[in-house]
């Protein structure tokens, strides 16, 4: 039939659907500038002209009733600055909210002030030209900044100039089961963070008397799967210039001896001693967001503030906090993590002066009595420290003065974590680090080995990342 | 040009459509207009989109830049990939076998003239309407090493079951076994092909004196050999493509053991935010599917059985 679509017809209708459909996705596509860094966001279109009554569009983490707080915060700044109106965008933490970051950056959307909570931080960003100086605000406001905790502020500032501001503090200590430990004849662990004789040679000694397999009670969860274990001894990774600058420039795993055998303590306690967690047990457990020391059958294990929520729920045994132990004989400093969160905001944002005005409520006292303090974890601020005590009393009622003074000390004897922090790190501990860990925890290599195995494909990594950063 | 040629050309010349077939035409675009923009604007124009952006260093919140074949050219150096692969072909050779047999069986089963096979039917099909994160998030507790249906079920026998999702050697097995979940869809598909097979075919097998045996290998796989070839070549695709439990489950772990092809895609791109490396890997995805898709048609060419259809 001479009206039928012929082939010559189809192939003609389809170059023409191509050729529209590709020059459709030219529009949306950020446009392709040669051997440029430029924001997407910068690349679609001029900086927008300042708008003073533009909202203030805030990503905010929905996480276990996370929300209510970031609300009822807002919600004050709202009515404290009725002329600046500030459109809240949740999203789940961690991965799924880098990603919606990452999508609104790419859309030509970009929020004005955003907190990335444990996931790939605000230097990602500022190393991609994308994130505003606040230098000149914080001079202008006369930003108390004595009030921060030292090593957040250090962590805050990208090549000299602040980007962030830090938001909360969430700090380790070990947290044991006091019942357990009555049982087997055993004092409290210490709270005192300058106890040179608590130290990880008595943590390891303490699980073994804890280990029960009759009972199947194990002494401790696993001391870290993660990359922390290297950190155990006292030592690190990588040189520790990575916190100034936040780029991963230097592996020197394999080269100390201390993080050699921190790993192969971590994983003697699993598959020699037997007296802590599997990664199998811990990785099945938190699929379904459980703590194994919830069960009563775990003795002690190095946990996060964050865990309190959970904790004071319990009600079938007594459970006590303490102090990190020291690297074996304490003859280095303690090295450990207190994870800490940050405010930073976008550059080219429309309505600058009140995202700033946003970001400086967010971290300023008045909002930090409702997120983080009233949600759990500790305040970025030194001044909040006891308000913190006062809150958490209420909760906890039978936990000590001791016990809330060894919390309120610990971010002070710990320092910020390599994640939260660190341009290049997350492809780092994805592709080598974690991998090569596996190998450890599955018994297939000795941490010496593994080490030694994984330097060659570190070291390619760390080139590879860090092309282009200076 | 002769007068004849002429003559012939304005016979066979372009004719005007009736009003009748233009309003068809228009009915047609009309109504066929959702789909072909949804094919335009989400699948053909992101599918060019992404052969370009594979060309380009493109961190997806700074502008991509054009860096010809460099995307392509490190593929062959990246030992992840080799990995990824290795993953995946192991899983596709186990899982793809073992759910079209399994999906085949079923579909025998439920093709029986007993009492309540429709309740049968939907119960064994249940499975395949739940799929993504619930399925992955349920699987991990089947597979708990400790407290797991399976292992205690193991362990009833005095089986100590291996540590499943967190074992090197045992990881990909269980991500087969968990396959058998989807048994449905297929198990469907082939239903209809055997209520598809003409009955007087069985009756002339048996009036030959074909066993029930016979009757299953000279009348039942020929006359499904389309339908198997059909689901075989969905279930190749599929398992290529497998994403979410990997995500969910173990995140490519212990010690990249079940990193599956997707989720090393899915990492260049968004956690990575190697975008135009993302886009590279999905094309060569794209053409070892492809490959696999052809290779099998053409190996299959010669058991697949196309009643009517003239053998050459």
């Amino acid at each position: 039939m001479r009206n039928q679509l012929n082939r010559r017809s189809f192939l003609k209708m389809a170059g023409m659907v191509t050729g529209a459909s590709a020059l459709a996705l030219a529009g949306c596509a950020p446009a392709a500038t040669p051997n440029t860094s430029a924001p997407a966001v910068a690349a679609t279109s001029a900086p927008p002209a300042q708008q003073a009554g533009a909202p203030v569009p805030a990503l905010l983490r929905s996480d276990a009733g996370e929300k209510d707080y970031f609300e009822k915060a807002i919600s004050l700044f709202e009515s404290r600055n009725p002329t600046i109106k500030v459109t809240r965008v949740y999203s789940p933490g961690q991965e799924p909210y880098t990603t919606k970051l990452d999508l609104m950056i790419a859309g030509g959307d970009p929020p004005a002030i955003y907190a990335p909570f444990s996931a790939r931080g605000y230097r990602y960003y500022a190393s991609k030209g994308l994130s505003q100086p606040l230098d000149d605000f914080i001079n202008r406001d006369k930003v108390d900044m004595s009030d921060f905790f030292e090593d957040a502020l250090k962590g805050c500032k990208y090549k000299g100039q602040y980007m962030a501001l830090p938001l909360d503090a969430w700090p380790h200590l070990v947290i044991f089961n006091r019942d357990l430990f009555k049982k087997a004849g055993l004092p409290d662990l210490t709270t005192d963070w300058t106890d040179k004789t608590w130290d990880t040679n008595a943590y390891a000694e303490l699980a073994k008397k804890l280990t029960d397999p009759a009972t199947q009670t194990l002494g401790s969860r696993i001391y870290s799967s993660g990359w922390p274990a290297g950190w155990v001894f006292g030592t690190d990774w990588f040189t520790p210039d990575v916190y100034e600058t936040g780029i991963v420039k230097t592996w020197i795993g394999d080269k100390t001896p201390q993080t050699i055998a921190a790993v192969q303590w971590v994983a003697d306690m699993v598959l020699k001693d037997k007296t802590a967690t599997t990664p199998a047990q811990e990785k099945s457990l938190a699929a379904a967001n459980q703590n194994p020391f919830t069960t009563g059958k775990v003795a002690m294990y190095v946990g996060n503030i964050g865990d309190l929520s959970t904790l004071q729920q319990i009600t079938d045994f007594d459970w006590g906090l303490a102090a990190l132990p020291f690297p074996p004989g304490a003859s280095l400093p303690r090295h450990w993590h207190v994870w800490i969160d940050f405010w930073s905001m976008i550059k080219g944002v429309k309505n600058l002066e009140g995202a700033w005005q946003l970001l400086k409520f967010m971290v300023s006292a008045d909002a930090q009595k409702i997120y983080p303090i009233e949600y759990g974890p500790q305040s970025s601020l030194k001044s909040l420290a006891n308000y913190w005590v006062e809150v958490q009393k209420k909760l906890m009622p039978k936990k000590t003065d001791q016990e809330f003074q060894t919390m309120i000390d610990a971010p002070k004897n710990e320092q910020i974590d390599l994640e939260n922090w660190t341009i290049n790190f997350s492809p780092i501990q994805t592709q080598a680090m974690q991998p090569m860990l596996d190998t450890v925890w599955l018994g297939e290599k000795t941490a010496e080995q593994a080490i030694k195995d994984v330097t060659p494909k570190m070291n390619q990594l760390i080139k590879d990342t860090t092309a282009g950063l200076s | 040009m002769s007068g004849t040629e002429i003559t012939a050309t304005r016979i066979t010349g372009r004719q005007r459509p009736s009003k009748l077939l233009r309003k068809e035409y228009l009915a047609f675009y009309l109504f066929a207009s959702p789909w072909l923009l949804g094919l335009l604007f989400f699948t053909l124009g992101p599918t060019i989109a992404s052969f370009v952006l594979s060309f380009s260093e493109y961190p997806l919140i700074v502008a991509p830049t054009w860096i010809g074949l460099a995307n392509y050219a490190n593929m062959i150096t990246d030992e992840l990939i080799v990995q990824a692969l290795k993953v995946t072909f192991l899983y596709s050779l186990g899982a793809v076998p073992l759910g079209l047999t399994a999906a085949f069986l079923i579909a025998i089963l439920m093709n029986q003239g007993i009492h309540g096979i429709r309740v049968f039917r939907t119960v064994y099909y249940l499975p395949a309407i739940i799929s993504g994160v619930p399925v992955a998030l349920v699987w991990m507790w089947v597979l708990n090493p400790d407290f797991g249906v399976l292992n205690s079920a193991l362990r009833t026998i005095g089986i100590q079951g291996p540590a499943w999702l967190f074992n090197r050697e045992w990881v990909i097995p269980a991500f087969i076994m968990m396959s058998l979940w989807n048994v449905g869809a297929p198990m469907v598909i082939f239903l209809a092909g055997l209520q598809g097979i003409p009955q007087h075919l069985y009756e002339a097998a048996e009036i030959d004196g074909a066993t029930t045996i016979e009757r299953f290998f000279y009348v039942t796989i020929p006359m499904m050999s389309p339908v198997i070839l059909f689901n075989l070549v969905l279930g190749v695709i599929g398992s290529f493509q497998i994403f979410t439990p990997a995500y969910i489950m173990t995140s490519g772990g212990p010690a990249n053991a079940s990193l599956f092809y997707g989720l090393y895609l899915y990492d260049n791109a968004f956690r990575f935010l190697k975008m135009g490396y993302a886009s590279a890997l999905a094309w060569l995805m794209f053409m070892i599917i492809l490959i696999l898709t052809l290779l099998i048609f053409r190996l299959t060419g010669r058991w697949v059985y196309y009643e009517g259809s003239i053998q050459s």
